[in-house]
């Protein structure tokens, strides 16, 4: 049985100010703060989580703030721009969303369909695309609603070194499909409804440098922890150096550098974000893994105060 | 910082300081020393991070992400170490030959980095580029010698070559050997590094 991911589980970046990156994720794109949390290896770094109501996979998006870290570099070897996916029609909305906030955007067109793509406040290149696929989420935070709110990833656009090594990894191992290529960008296509068109370019791009305003990692679904370990292990054969299955608390992540230079994750569906705090009360309280506890108390000393506020921009508030 | 020390076989024998990868210890590499420079003086360090209990010369966010302030001030704890262990021991503090693997190997490139004469050579399993943006010292001749995978997942075969250049470009003389077995050390990277630490008087 060959291994098919449904498309992207989540997408990991690095920003520099933690509450800059709420304002905008939660404050301007409506998305929920389904979790709070720390980074494991620096436990004054915040790791924060986005995504629909119930933070399913393929609609989250989750960030390590750190103050006065370095500024990455957008470039091949990473995950290039983070496609969102809205309702059909609601562009026009996002557009003027966007401009009531000083947001700059540049209309784009790629396969025949209209993108509005910008930059987030630390540095991430977003775009937003009008899909038919996908629930709509039932989240409504300061002024969007599930009419406009983002249903989740409608998918990426990889930067990458190799293209070609790069699609034969998804194709071989992932399961993707290509349908497409269009001035030099290859387009695949997983088989689930939501995060699941990838495009590939490489043409005019300069070389990445990880940082503050760059994606660390994509990740892609498997379904369970048995087709999880499956492809660890087919990975493992094929000679692509994956990690050992770690224990990520909301879901299960095997690691490996694709050979285009972009650092893949394979992360499981289960057990999700309503393992440690019930599903109405998700992101309020900072949620410690409980070798972290007994130092609860110095950890929120440390880490900058946050809130999810009804933010209505900088000139606004 | 906790560490092991063995004087060196002859007075004039060059001193190998020992930087082990995340979750290693003082002896890690001292094998590994042994068989590239036999005779050599040991100084094996134990770095002062700890990441889930694993030792680290530096902390970092995720793979590949630095804390740079704490690379900084861990880089100049470190140097400072060697400074006081070599009144300490007696050994030559102008013989000293750096050693490290992965994590071990970003914090004696990131001394490099900092200060010109702070090795008389080094060996560099697997490192990373330390720090971006930084004016170089003059290297002028300083041996150099990275073992790396082209297929490491850890560390792209473009940051290797980015750190080789950055190194020669200061003048630094770089001897790189590629293998095909991810970040690990290898057997071959080994005798590749022994090899051409014999070429150096």
């Amino acid at each position: 049985m060959m291994f098919r991911t449904s498309g992207i589980h989540h997408i990991t970046a690095f920003v520099d100010d933690a509450q800059k990156n709420v304002d905008f994720y939660a404050g301007v794109l409506g998305l929920r703060l389904v979790k709070k949390t720390i980074n494991f290896d620096a436990p004054d770094v915040y790791h924060l989580y986005y995504g629909n109501e119930q933070g399913a996979p393929g609609t989250i998006i989750t960030f390590f703030p750190q103050q006065n870290s370095r500024r990455g570099v957008i470039g091949s070897g990473q995950t290039g721009v983070t496609v969102y996916a809205v309702p059909v029609g609601s562009l026009p909305f996002w557009k003027e969303r966007l401009a009531s906030f000083d947001i700059p955007y540049e209309n784009k067109t790629r396969f025949g369909e209209q993108y509005i793509r910008f930059f987030d406040k630390g540095g991430l290149l977003l775009e937003l695309v009008e899909r038919e696929g996908g629930q709509p989420s039932k989240w409504t935070f300061n002024g969007v609603t599930p009419e406009h709110a983002i249903k989740g990833f409608g998918g990426a656009v990889l930067f990458s070194h190799v293209p070609e090594k790069t699609m034969d990894v998804l194709v071989s191992k992932l399961g993707l499909e290509q349908v497409g290529e269009e001035d030099g960008i290859l387009r695949l296509q997983a088989s689930g409804d939501i995060g699941q068109i990838i495009d590939i370019q490489s043409t005019g791009i300069q070389r990445g440098i990880g940082g503050a305003g760059t994606v660390h990692h994509i990740a892609w679904r498997a379904k369970d922890y048995t087709e999880h370990e499956q492809i660890q292990q087919d990975l493992e054969q094929s000679g692509y150096h994956p990690t050992p299955v770690i224990d990520r608390q909301y879901f299960n992540a095997v690691y490996f550098r694709e050979p285009g230079g972009i650092l893949f994750e394979l992360a499981t569906d289960p057990p999700g974000f309503a393992r440690d705090e019930p599903a109405e009360r998700m992101g309020e309280k900072l949620m410690l893994p409980e070798w972290y506890e007994p130092q609860r108390e110095q950890i929120e000393q440390l880490l900058p105060r946050i809130e999810v506020r009804e933010w209505k921009g900088e000139s606004k508030s | 910082m906790k560490h092991i020390y063995k004087a060196g076989a002859q007075a004039d024998a060059p001193t190998i300081l020992l930087l082990h990868g995340t979750g290693g210890t003082e002896n890690d590499l001292i094998g590994l020393a042994e068989m590239i420079a036999p005779g050599a003086g040991i100084l094996g360090v134990r770095g002062n991070v700890s990441e889930n209990g694993m030792p680290r010369f530096f902390r970092r966010l995720a793979e590949g992400i630095f804390d740079e302030e704490d690379l900084i001030a861990r880089t100049a704890e470190l140097g400072s170490f060697v400074d006081a262990a070599a009144v300490e021991y007696g050994f030559d503090r102008s013989n000293v030959y750096a050693l490290g693997y992965s994590n071990g190997a970003n914090i004696a490139a990131s001394l490099i980095f900092h200060q010109a004469d702070v090795f008389k050579g080094a060996i560099l399993h697997h490192p990373m580029v330390p720090l971006r943006g930084l004016e170089l010292p003059d290297l002028k001749g300083l041996p150099v010698f990275i073992g790396a995978g082209e297929n490491d997942p850890i560390v792209p075969r473009l940051e290797t070559e980015e750190l080789s250049s950055l190194l020669s470009g200061a003048g630094a003389d770089v001897t790189m050997h590629w293998e095909r077995q991810g970040h690990q050390l290898t057997r071959t990277e080994a005798e590749a590094a022994a090899a051409w630490f014999k070429t150096q008087g």
